[in-house]
């Protein structure tokens, strides 16, 4: 099975972006559907352990210019029965760029096992606008750390702007109980 | 730069912090005194910052004397940086102490163009213990940087 999941991944790794993107664009809803379904498995089953893992084979899946097919399908999956999703969308990407926020997110899903609820947009008094993730499961002193863990990483990858407009926010955490 | 080692000095919130710390946890507080103190905290760390940000002279504020920062700044420095809790607990109690007067209420944190996330808030005293333990937090990093 690893074998095969290997040989699917390298497939797509050792391809070029423009075979990519005649690919991908050329592919039906459903097949870039499929194709997503397969890259998550394949991602949770091959050594993929690094927000820039992610970063890069959805960069790869996705094409670098205009195909953001994938990329967009990762996101609704985190807005949920949203009926604006697309709207959502359109905020988010003026704020960061969707391939950084879809690997993060896939990155907590997958390796801290977070569940994530939500995804939404806040702003500040003075026009400022934050993406909010929205975790299920960590009380008021976890929020503290686990925040604190994610940014640190994402820093360290390379990945500071997403770690300046992104906030992490674990769900009734504000009333709930300390730890 | 001159006289800015005195400006920071000046802006430190911690005594303020500190004594509100001994009042609550002494008298509670009614809620005007809970909306206030969440107030002043969120604008005194909000200065603090900001004189530090001066001071440091790598960014320039608005103004005549380049002075005036944007809150959006600030934010996004505690939450490069992992405060993401504190800021943000402290955002959406100031928001709510300071243009909300139903409590408990709940806040709508919008976009222009966008519905926003709701949150439930409750201003009493447990909320002014946990700003008040963000506030701590966020003093670490700033007197840091």
């Amino acid at each position: 099975m690893m074998t095969e999941y290997k040989e699917y991944l390298e497939s797509y790794t050792t391809w070029t972006t423009q075979e990519y993107q005649v690919r991908l664009m050329s592919m039906p809803a459903n097949a870039i559907a499929y194709r997503y379904n397969r890259f998550t498995s394949v991602a949770n089953a091959y050594s993929i352990h690094s927000i820039r893992d992610y970063y890069e084979l959805i960069t790869r899946l996705s094409g670098f210019i205009d195909n953001e097919a994938i990329v967009k399908r990762i996101i609704k999956r985190y807005i949920g029965d949203e009926e604006d999703a697309d709207k959502l969308i359109r905020i988010i990407k003026s704020v960061v760029d969707l391939r950084k926020l879809a690997a993060l997110l896939q990155w907590l899903e997958s390796q801290l096992q977070h569940h994530i609820t939500g995804l939404d947009v806040m702003q500040v008094e003075d026009g400022g606008v934050f993406v909010i993730v929205e975790l299920e499961g960590c009380g008021w002193d976890e929020w503290g750390e686990l925040a604190k863990k994610v940014k640190k990483r994402l820093v360290e990858e390379g990945f500071k702007d997403v770690a300046r407009r992104v906030l992490l926010v674990c769900k009734g955490a504000l009333r709930g109980s300390k730890s | 730069m001159q006289g800015c080692a005195e400006r920071i000095k000046k802006l430190d919130p911690r005594d303020l912090i500190a004594v509100l710390s001994r009042l609550v946890s002494k008298h509670g507080g009614s809620e005007v005194f809970v909306r206030r103190v969440i107030s002043a905290v969120y604008f005194a760390l909000f200065n603090y910052w900001s004189a530090k940000v001066y001071c440091r002279g790598m960014r320039r504020g608005r103004g005549p004397r380049q002075d005036s920062f944007p809150y959006s700044l600030f934010h996004e420095e505690l939450v490069e940086n992992g405060l993401d809790r504190d800021i943000y607990a402290l955002y959406v109690y100031r928001v709510a102490a300071d243009h909300y007067t139903l409590n408990p209420t709940k806040v709508r944190l919008y976009d222009k163009i966008w519905k926003g996330k709701i949150e439930d808030v409750l201003l009493d005293e447990e909320a002014v213990r946990r700003i008040l333990e963000a506030a701590t937090n966020i003093l670490v990093y700033l007197s840091g940087i």
